[in-house]
């Protein structure tokens, strides 16, 4: 059975996880620099609530969410984004290592 | 936020401040059909538009389109967003009540973390710096506020005007990612007075036409996708689709609005890039004490808000075809 992996980017800088593991990742957006036939990125993501209407509202502002689905063995280097993403972005790489 | 809700949010800010302007005695509002009339100080006729209480808001909107389905909301395609945007029946309504409405008003404010006084008190001060302008201000309770603040989650973002009010009560309105008293000033001024803004009910300004027209979308794909690893769809949404300027006030675009973002050169046809604000700028003052003027005697809650008890409110009403 697959996780639900919380990162937010910065201080860990090499992860090892499983195939069918999911990162929940606190960023603008990534850049797959190598390994991109292992992950998958879905996003990047603007997270919303139901409201007390029973409607979908989201909040303005830039993407911050997104989503790294491990699909196959191998090493992935992603480079997250954060930060703000039109003037004050920082860059936090990490190295993934995907396992059976 | 999607473009037609903000271009709807545009049209219906301009239509308050045409209101409030009028009612203060500096606007142009000319219409008297179904308006009570008042004389003022000079001894001159002037029109006061009267407004429901909240709680008929919607009623008085389904009513008005039972009776001509024309007052119906639009359904405005644009791009991407035309599949996702649907508009309840509750349309009108939620979308009147977007806005704070003109009369004065004191947002409460609480914190979803542990957060320390000082910290706490010069962010409040930031959120009330639009009240130089605006009738409208911000102020802490201990308790659980109408403004909830994170800054544990990702990103900096916040609800836009009265959807604040829809949101789960253990859940924030507006994310300040990271803040602390080390913060510099000039990011409080950048994003904690922009966010704010969004929580007046103001949209980004960057999605401007004339600014749009300014970038070259295959430079702007290519950025992003390098610098952001933004895919277009991405890009379109959060760059490259403007706003519909016949739903836009006439005021130029303004690149220096503390509502617009900062887009770099490289992605310009010519070369310069589209500064984006680093504070609320004049026209920003300008515009958010028209939207939300300071206390007036016109603009009450007497005039605006509950004038009689809802035990007196008229039955539901069967209209002939």
């Amino acid at each position: 059975m697959g996780r639900l992996i919380e990162f937010q980017p910065g201080p860990t800088e090499r992860l090892t996880i499983s195939v069918g593991d999911v990162l929940l990742v606190g960023a603008a957006g990534v850049v797959v620099q190598s390994g991109a036939e292992a992950v998958e990125v879905v996003g990047p993501l603007l997270p919303g609530v139901v409201g007390d209407n029973g409607r979908v509202l989201a909040p303005a502002g830039a993407p911050n969410t997104l989503l790294i689905v491990a699909r196959k063995v191998g090493k992935a280097v992603l480079a997250f984004k954060t930060g703000a993403p039109y003037r004050s972005v920082e860059t936090a790489t990490l190295d993934l290592d995907i396992v059976a | 936020m999607s473009n037609s809700n903000e271009a709807q949010l545009r049209k219906t800010l301009a239509k308050i401040a045409e209101l409030a302007g009028a009612a203060a005695g500096n606007g142009s509002y000319e219409s008297h059909e179904d308006h009570e009339h008042e004389v003022d100080a000079n001894g001159t006729v002037v029109c006061v538009p009267k407004a429901l209480p909240e709680r008929l808001l919607l009623k008085s909107a389904q009513t008005a389109v039972e009776i001509n389905p024309v007052n119906a909301p639009q359904r405005v395609a644009i791009g991407q967003f035309a599949a996702a945007q649907v508009f309840e029946p509750a349309a009108i309504a939620v979308l009147t009540q977007k806005y704070w409405g003109p009369s004065t008003r004191r947002l409460t404010v609480s914190f979803m973390e542990t957060t320390a006084a000082n910290l706490r008190a010069r962010i409040v001060s930031h959120l009330n710096s639009w009240s130089k302008t605006a009738g409208i201000s911000f102020v802490e309770t201990s308790s659980t506020g109408t403004i909830r603040i994170s800054r544990g989650g990702s990103g900096y973002w916040s609800y836009l005007g009265t959807d604040v009010l829809l949101i789960p009560k253990n859940r924030p309105t507006m994310n300040l990612q990271g803040f602390t008293m080390s913060t510099s000033e000039s990011e409080y001024k950048r994003v904690v007075r922009h966010e704010a803004g969004h929580t007046l009910g103001m949209p980004h300004e960057h999605m401007r036409k004339a600014l749009i027209a300014r970038i070259d979308k295959q430079k702007a794909y290519a950025y992003f996708l390098q610098t952001y690893g933004w895919d277009k769809a991405t890009v379109d949404a959060q760059v490259l689709t403007p706003l519909d300027e016949a739903n836009l006030m006439s005021t130029p675009p303004d690149q220096t609005s503390i509502m617009c973002y900062q887009l770099p050169g490289s992605i310009t046809k010519d070369g310069k890039p589209i500064l984006g604000g680093m504070d609320i700028n004049a026209t920003d003052y300008t515009f958010a004490g028209k939207v939300y003027p300071k206390a007036s005697a016109s603009l009450t809650s007497e005039s605006l808000g509950d004038d009689w008890n809802e035990s007196d409110d008229v039955e539901d009403v069967a209209y002939p075809d």
